[in-house]
């Protein structure tokens, strides 16, 4: 999971993929600006073939968060 | 948090107040690239006309004007509004504007959009809320996408932009369909 949500992350902050792991932040990443925050939500809806609720969107606000809120959604699933 | 109307984990929306108009709310909407995407703000903006809009916007009762707080710091970043509110057919238009560049950069934009449109759905019961931008503005674009705003038409070349004209795109986004993705019972209708 986290691995290829770091993928995502680096395809869309366009750094190599080894640049990119769960601490990774817009703090972290000069590349994470607002705008390639949203292609990073569309990003990861396609990715894992979901759709996200705007609170589960306000809660993406760096790699761990994602993959926090990914495993609780595949729980749910589950 | 001071006077909060509605909360986010980062930003909060409150009421606009007199010390908001006479900071720096004015100088957002003169500044270049700011402006460069609000088709309706060409002209220089002033501390007065910042003040008449001020005053203008407490007493609108088709225009809700609030201002995007930061809540750590509890700073003034920018505003946004529903506009054009018709309390009969229950639409609104939405605009989010954030003024202070630090904050555009992280959650703050896409958090000030999710506040409020959760005001115009659930407080005040709005049906549709529409939007527009200016084809070629990325970031309009994709907050719209994010949100699930439908594309509904767009007026070919109608806006101005550093030397050709411009598609203006109109978006639209329903109480029901936002109400499904939040996993919110639709009333009936």
């Amino acid at each position: 999971m986290t691995d290829k949500v770091c993928r995502v992350v680096a395809t869309i902050m366009g750094v190599p993929a080894g640049g990119v792991n769960e601490d990774s932040s817009p703090a972290s990443l000069p590349a994470w600006d607002s705008l390639r925050h949203m292609k990073l939500i569309l990003a990861i809806e396609e990715a894992f073939g979901l759709q996200l609720a705007d609170d589960e969107i306000v809660s993406m606000t760096n790699v761990r968060s994602i993959v926090a809120l990914l495993e609780r959604k595949r729980e749910v699933r589950a | 948090m001071k006077n909060p109307y509605v909360a986010g984990q980062h930003v909060y929306l409150r009421h606009p107040t007199a010390q908001d108009a006479e900071g720096r709310w004015h100088e957002w909407l003169s500044d270049e690239d700011t402006t460069r995407w609000l088709v309706l703000q060409h002209w220089p903006n002033s501390i007065e006309s910042q003040r008449e809009f001020y005053e203008a916007s407490k007493k609108s009762h088709d225009r809700l004007v609030l201002s995007v707080i930061d809540k750590e710091s509890d700073k003034h970043i920018g505003v946004c509004n529903l506009s054009a509110i018709n309390w009969v057919h229950r639409f609104c238009d939405v605009a989010v504007v954030i003024g202070e560049r630090e904050y555009r950069t992280g959650p703050y934009v896409v958090e000030a959009m999710a506040l409020l449109l959760r005001t115009a759905f659930l407080r005040l019961n709005m049906r549709i809320v529409r939007s527009s931008f200016v084809d070629g503005n990325e970031s309009s674009k994709i907050i719209h996408d994010v949100f699930r705003f439908k594309e509904v038409g767009r007026i070919e070349k109608l806006f101005w932009d550093r030397g050709q004209y411009v598609d203006n795109v109109i978006a639209a986004l329903s109480q029901r369909d936002w109400m499904s993705r939040n996993a919110i019972v639709p009333p009936s209708e």
